[in-house]
């Protein structure tokens, strides 16, 4: 008998006997969690992502978001931009920023800008995907993470997320989903906070009204 | 050495290292403080509570069940599952496929099931460098320490004791700034993520009907760590398991708030495979490790399966005051504090620990806190009762008992002897388990039965 038979073999054995301390089934429908209060869920998502560490800009409009865009790009004076998803690349070419859509000297990277896949305004958290052609890589190794939003990603709570990306790629499932709630951070050296462990030290969201 | 007898000595040195408690009260009272904000944001943290416990219990009711739905779909996708019944077992496998890659080096996110098999002793012996990405780890690595705590493994380290580590292993200028120290740590690990072959990380939750893992954590190393290198293998207790993706709303939010006070940790991230076809990158291979290593023992024990729900969030350490008192080196054992009393013994030997549920006042705060309401206390107590009917206790208890038990019974073998006697006698008997530091009571000259006899006629 190899491990795997043996190791069911020992669970359903153990099993026959059920558990000691059987659990109540409880109200399942009833949220746990605080009320909101506010009345939009664009507007729940700003309020509980502005509590965190990460820099916020919402743009009334696509053409606001393509100025301010190339404003704060043109005054931090990056040189070392990554790009990987076609259509902010279009976008960047239009207000003339000069990016990388390859991954030749990745390790020089100053600034990765990524799309997303759903804001939760419960926690204020943008959720990545490996289905994005930012891969795995441009949400996780920069230190500045740029990411741009538009207000109908917003879902309410993480459940609301997870079913989304459930129904959206069905037998497509991206290998891999990231909840990204702030900049990187620890906390391993007397509880003190430092941004920037491993991560992106610098988490900018442009959130573009639709 | 015996091992209750090593944890009596080390105890007994640590509880009174006045720089130690000040360290952990120091860390202990920030997460405190961040604990009730982050509780803030439930309006009803019991009907949480309820809701976690049940669907573990459920699940784990149900293990073989959930656990062959996960393999199920983790192998649609490509994935392998390994099924490990011991550590060796675990480790065998894991070799296998460092050779199929011939690494070289490892990284490595944070995860006490990877310290339960040993898997970085393993790697060295190997001529294999596991390289700890996990700040904390990663400090405790250099330190040639274990991890004091499951959540925070450097939380007995003041921010003196890491520059000192880091300037006498690294070379690197001493200094009282986190932020330039944490600098250190990124700088130096950030290349070894794209020169590894092997990422190994652990799992907080295995996902039965997506197949896939989840991994929680601040810094990111594991999400690079699941990045760069070529393989990607997950080690996991096979109690992890949970029925459905949409579940982790709950034990995310769970697990943050009792892990570290934050209202959700900064990335929760999910992984079902390696790279698809129409991806940009990640792994070639993915690997889950479901290990038992004497979880199925604790299965079979239907008192005591609860202990399986449990999800690492380390709350029960942090509110316990032997814990705080004793410090999470002292158990010796991977998991510390009550959930690690509960479990060590049935992981790692009853013989060996079970002198770990004895170093409890049963006070019952770690119950109050479980995220998944592990009665805690009670697994303490039938844990002795174990030890005890299995015959473990020591002879000299034994015959105590026997002798206690016999002079009892009759108040006249009581009273045989006198109070001088009885005073000797009794220093004599708890010499060693009264402790140096408690004075003993001493007998009163008058019993009381004799003052009863005498104060009742008087009436
Ligand atoms: S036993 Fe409960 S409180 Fe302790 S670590 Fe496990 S889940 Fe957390």
């Amino acid at each position: 008998m190899d491990s795997r038979e043996k190791i069911l073999e020992k669970i359903k054995k153990a099993l026959i006997i059920p558990t000691d301390k059987p659990m109540p089934k409880p109200d399942f429908k009833k949220s746990p969690y605080i009320q909101f209060t506010e009345a939009t869920c664009e507007v729940a998502f700003a309020d509980a992502y502005n509590k965190g560490k990460g820099e916020f800009y919402f743009c009334e409009s696509l053409e606001v978001f393509l100025t301010q865009l190339k404003h704060y790009l043109d005054n931090k004076n990056f040189t070392k931009i990554f790009i990987w998803e076609e259509y902010l690349q279009e976008l960047a070419k239009f207000i003339k920023i000069d990016f990388q859509n390859n991954d030749k000297n990745l390790n020089d990277i100053e600034v990765g800008i990524t799309l997303c896949e759903a804001l939760v305004a419960r926690t204020g958290s943008i959720v990545v995907s490996s289905k994005q052609s930012a891969g795995r890589r441009l949400t996780i190794f920069p230190p500045i993470h740029i990411v741009v939003a538009f207000t109908s990603q917003c879902v309410w709570e993480i459940k609301d997320a997870l079913t989304l990306l459930k129904t959206q790629y069905e037998n497509n499932f991206p290998s891999m989903i990231s909840f990204i709630t702030g900049p990187s951070q620890t906390a391993d050296i007397e509880k003190t906070l430092v941004l920037g462990a491993h991560g992106p030290k610098e988490l900018i969201l442009f959130l573009v009204k639709e | 050495m015996k091992e209750s007898k090593k944890f009596s000595e080390i105890v007994d040195k640590k509880s009174f290292d006045i720089k130690h408690r000040q360290t952990i009260n120091h860390n202990i009272g920030k997460y405190n403080v961040a604990v009730q904000r982050g509780l803030l944001s439930f309006d009803d943290h019991e009907l949480a509570r309820e809701r976690a416990a049940y669907i573990k219990t459920e699940t784990i009711e149900n293990l073989d069940k959930y656990l062959l739905m996960f393999e199920e779909n983790f192998t649609k996708k490509g994935g392998k599952v390994i099924w490990a019944a011991t550590i060796q077992e675990a480790l065998a496998q894991i070799d296998i496929i460092l050779t199929k890659y011939n690494a070289k080096s490892v990284v490595k996110s944070k995860s006490m099931t990877t310290e339960e098999i040993g898997l970085n002793e393993f790697l060295e012996h190997k001529n294999i460098a596991p390289i700890e990405t996990d700040l904390g780890e990663y400090i405790v690595q250099l330190a040639h320490q274990k991890p004091y705590h499951i959540v925070t493994p450097a939380m007995h380290l003041r921010k003196e004791d890491v520059a000192k580590i880091f300037h006498d292993t690294l070379g690197t200028p001493i200094t009282d700034d986190a932020q330039v120290l944490t600098m250190i740590c990124r700088n130096n690990v950030r290349q070894k993520y794209i020169e590894a072959e092997v990422g190994i990380t652990g799992a907080n939750f295995l996902i039965a009907d997506v197949g896939g893992i989840a991994i929680t954590e601040n810094e990111g190393n594991a999400r690079l760590t699941t990045t760069f290198p070529k393989v990607h293998i997950a080690i996991a207790g096979l109690e992890k398991i949970i029925p459905s993706l949409e579940d982790l709303d709950l034990f995310w939010s769970m697990l943050a708030t009792s892990g570290t006070g934050q209202r959700l940790t900064v990335y929760n991230s999910i992984l079902t495979g390696a790279k698809q076809n129409d991806e940009t990158d990640g792994p070639e291979e993915m690997y889950v490790v479901l290990l038992d290593n004497g979880r199925t023992n604790l299965l079979a024990d239907e008192k005591k399966r609860q202990a399986l729900n449990c999800i690492r969030c380390g709350a029960c350490l942090n509110i316990c005051p032997v814990y705080k008192n004793i410090g999470g080196h002292s158990y010796n054992t991977t998991y510390s504090g009550p959930i690690g009393a509960v479990i060590a013994p049935h992981l790692e030997g009853m013989a060996k620990f079970k002198h770990l549920s004895y170093a409890s006042s049963l006070c019952g705060a770690c119950g109050t806190v479980c995220p998944v309401k592990i009665d805690l206390p009670q697994l303490l107590v039938l844990n002795r009762q174990e030890s005890v009917e299995t015959g473990l206790q020591p002879i000299s208890e034994k015959w105590a008992m026997n002798i206690w038990q016999t002079i009892m019974q009759k108040r006249k073998r009581v009273d045989s002897v006198s109070t001088r006697f009885k005073n000797v006698g009794f220093k004599q008997f708890f010499k060693t388990s009264w402790g140096k530091r408690r004075a003993m009571p001493t007998i009163a000259k008058q019993s009381f039965q004799a003052w009863w006899r005498a104060n009742k006629m008087k009436k």
